[in-house]
């Protein structure tokens, strides 16, 4: 499904400066696998992230999706698969400001051709029932708690049927009980198929992965 | 159409920012189209005047130019004389193919059926007439009889009375000239006929006598034989016959247009230079909202929005805006000028004529359309940077 | 928004009621002198005093707007106000008029100006009505 080989991505700070978040990375994701990745702030797991969904290119290596080089792919050929194929979670609050619950949830479906908008209102009502938010569904993102707007951002994710979520920090700003339903929510939607790859503080949901790793100075290290 | 809606709503959500921009295209907008319509209607209401006058060539008395100019614009009554023999030599004259004369007179200040104190008559001779007979045969089917007259737009019956009575003499309105926004609309028309009646009545009824000197016109109006110079017949005239001055319809108001043309036009060097510096200032805005939105912008794109689709969406908030500010901005000048046109053209001192539908729309649609491109291109460069902008580094700031 | 609507249209009916006593030819100093040798003021002057008697209820209306939380009373309100903006239309064009004359202050000033407020306050009442319909209670 998705595939690093021997990627890494430096950021240039200045003329002298130089940043590698990701080092010689290799990861074979299977299509239906739940990968965890975990580390401390800093360590390049949202770069990897970044790097899986094609928003940034590797300085050296091929990130893979299908078979694809997203390197060789255009804008419109990385955005379609974007739309089309990824869900993505940002670990900041990403919610369209002007936009109501509804509308947010329902953005992704405006890029995906061959959509009606009729199926994707029920969806979007659907998943935003499904994530406790059914009376917020009219309410503007600055009317919701951290926690309510995570759970927006969730089911925003899973609006156009992805075959891979890209979730960082999903269960972050989320309360016990809440991060609880979340999982057992990825959990289910991953039991239908869809890949996950996360990466979190959160040791809870290592116990859902099918395979975890430890992300330090920019390497990947298999923990079990 | 999901673009205009996510567009819309774009709109909504950044209220103030949005508003300021709506209210700077549509104050410029209506100052812009306000200018033009004052200048469009001048330009109309003088072109309508020249077309109601119908002759190539107005003849007039040596240094009374600007009396009958200012009495053809402003409805300012004047009398000017020169010798009836001068019909006879203006018509002789090569290419001139037909020649009448009129007599101008003033009623008495304050005169009860008018609606300006002082109304301009204007008396023309039946038989050789052809500035007003073809309106008369047209509307009323035959021409003035006795004691019968025509008016400009503002003249009329006052209430409670079936006349007008002018220096004691009653006569029956029988019809009022289209709108030309000039003085021609305080005018009153009447046949020599009626004038002479007038006269006579005058002696015994009237509070002061009038009197029209029989060899005497106030002024000529010529039509020149088609496919003949104008100008060459005009110069003619100047030449054979003494004491006069030739005025081609065309150049008429000449002076006045000179001075309307300098003070309009200097009105407009205004509107564009406010116009430029709202722009300017409209592109800041734009830069700023830039900035503001970067991440929102690189969440688009991770969510499968194509650099293309970001950058008309930008774009497309800014011609929304443009398109609205404009049609606020026009229709609440427009309007406004169609309602107070008197009271405007009665305090500028100029005449007015609300353009023609055609006009109008024409006027619209370009003010419109320079709002839309200037607008957008305001919106240019914040669009493009937005478009294509590092997304991982918009991501994290 | 009905605070909003209501606010304008209190700002409108005062104009409709003030504006009308500068645009009248009384105001000017034209008043009709009758064969008697007396005078009194012309038709236009009677119209600005009528204007009042529909900007007064207008302020009432618009305040009670401003103030209304409930999807009824906003309805009804927008409908009295309505009605008194075509009134302070009608007025100066058939119910009273103004003068004969077209260059008068009260055609080419004090009539527009009604026409315009009067317009205005149709449009901020039904304004203030498509919010009422929309509006939960």
């Amino acid at each position: 499904m998705l595939s690093f080989h021997d990627v890494t991505k430096e950021f240039r700070l200045d003329e002298a400066n130089t940043i590698t978040p990701v080092h010689n990375v290799d990861l074979k994701i299977e299509r239906g696998e739940f990968i965890v990745i975990m580390g401390r702030s800093g360590t390049g797991k949202t770069t990897l992230l970044n790097l899986a969904a094609g928003l940034v290119r590797p300085t050296s290596g091929r990130v893979m999706i299908d078979n694809v080089d997203l390197a060789a792919m255009t804008d419109r050929q990385i955005s379609s698969l974007r739309s089309d194929k990824i869900g993505f979670i940002f670990q900041f609050p990403s919610l369209l400001p002007s936009l109501t619950v509804k509308d947010n949830v329902s953005l992704p479906a405006i890029f995906r051709n061959g959509q009606g908008s009729k199926g994707i209102d029920q969806r979007a009502s659907g998943l935003i029932g499904m994530l406790g938010l059914a009376e917020k569904m009219n309410v503007y993102p600055k009317q919701l708690s951290a926690g309510e707007q995570k759970r927006v951002v969730i089911a925003r994710s899973l609006i156009n049927s992805p075959e891979l979520v890209l979730a960082d920090e999903p269960t972050s700003d989320l309360d016990s009980r809440t991060e609880r339903e979340v999982m057992d929510i990825m959990r289910d939607v991953n039991l239908k198929g869809v890949t996950f790859l996360i990466v979190t503080h959160s040791l809870d949901l290592v116990a859902f992965a099918t395979r975890a790793f430890e992300m330090e100075g920019g390497s990947l290290k298999e923990l079990r | 159409m999901q673009l205009i809606r996510l567009a819309l709503k774009n709109i909504r959500g950044s209220g103030f920012r949005s508003l300021a921009i709506f209210l700077a295209v549509m104050s410029v907008a209506a100052f812009l189209v306000s200018i033009t319509l004052i200048i469009a209607g001048a330009q109309y209401s003088l072109d309508s005047g020249l077309k109601r006058l119908g002759a190539d060539i107005l003849v007039v008395p040596e240094g009374a130019e600007t009396k009958v100019e200012t009495a053809l614009l402003m409805g300012k009554p004047t009398e000017v004389w020169m010798p009836r023999d001068n019909l006879q030599k203006v018509a002789s004259i090569p290419g001139v193919e037909a020649a009448s004369p009129q007599i101008f007179l003033a009623s008495m200040y304050n005169s009860p059926c008018c609606s300006v104190s002082e109304m301009f008559i204007v008396v023309y001779d039946p038989a050789t007439d052809f500035t007003l007979s073809p309106w008369l045969e047209k509307n009323l089917g035959r021409s003035l009889a006795l004691g019968e007259v025509i008016g400009g737009t503002y003249i009329f019956v006052p209430a409670g009375s079936e006349y007008v009575r002018l220096y004691g003499y009653d006569m029956t309105l029988k019809g009022n000239l289209e709108s030309t926004g000039t003085g021609i609309d305080q005018t009153l028309f009447m046949a020599l006929d009626t004038a002479q009646a007038m006269e006579q009545v005058s002696a015994t009824a009237a509070m002061e006598e009038i009197y029209i000197n029989p060899d005497d016109i106030s002024a000529i109006m010529v039509r020149v034989a088609p496919g003949v110079d104008a100008h060459r017949v005009a110069i003619q005239i100047g030449k054979d016959v003494t004491g006069v001055v030739p005025i081609e319809s065309p150049k008429l108001f000449g002076a006045f247009r000179n001075q309307m043309n300098g003070l309009l036009w200097g009105f407009f060097a205004i509107t564009v230079i406010v116009w430029a510096v709202a722009m300017g200032l409209i592109g800041l805005v734009f830069s700023m909202a830039a900035n503001e939105r970067r991440r929102e912008m690189a969440v688009l794109r991770a969510l499968g929005g194509t650099r293309n689709f970001i950058f008309r969406s930008v774009l497309s908030e800014a011609i929304l805006l443009a398109l609205s500010g404009a049609v606020a901005g026009i229709a609440v000048a427009a309007s406004s000028l169609y309602l107070f046109k008197d009271l405007i053209a009665g305090s500028l001192k100029m005449p007015f004529l609300f353009p023609s539908i055609p006009s109008f729309i024409v006027l619209f649609s370009a003010i419109v359309a320079l709002a839309i491109v200037t607008v957008t291109l305001s919106a240019l460069i914040p669009a493009l940077r937005l478009s294509r902008q590092e997304l991982a580094i918009a991501m994290r700031e | 928004m009905n605070r909003i609507f209501g606010i304008t249209l209190i700002v409108l009916a005062l104009a409709i009621a003030v504006v009308p006593q500068f645009t009248d030819c009384y105001s000017q100093g034209s008043v009709l002198t009758l064969a008697s040798g007396s005078t009194q003021p012309m038709k236009c002057h009677w119209t600005a005093q009528a204007e009042i008697a529909v900007g007064v209820p207008l302020v009432g209306v618009g305040a009670m707007l401003a103030l209304s939380r409930r999807k009824g009373t906003a309805g009804s309100l927008s409908i009295m106000g309505i009605v008194l903006g075509a009134m302070a239309i009608a007025l100066p064009f058939s119910l009273i008029g103004t003068c004969a004359a077209p260059t008068h202050l009260c055609n080419t000033a004090m009539k527009p100006a009604l026409t315009a407020l009067g317009s205005l306050a149709i449009v901020a009442s039904l304004g203030a009505m498509v919010v009422a319909r929309r509006a939960k209670d």
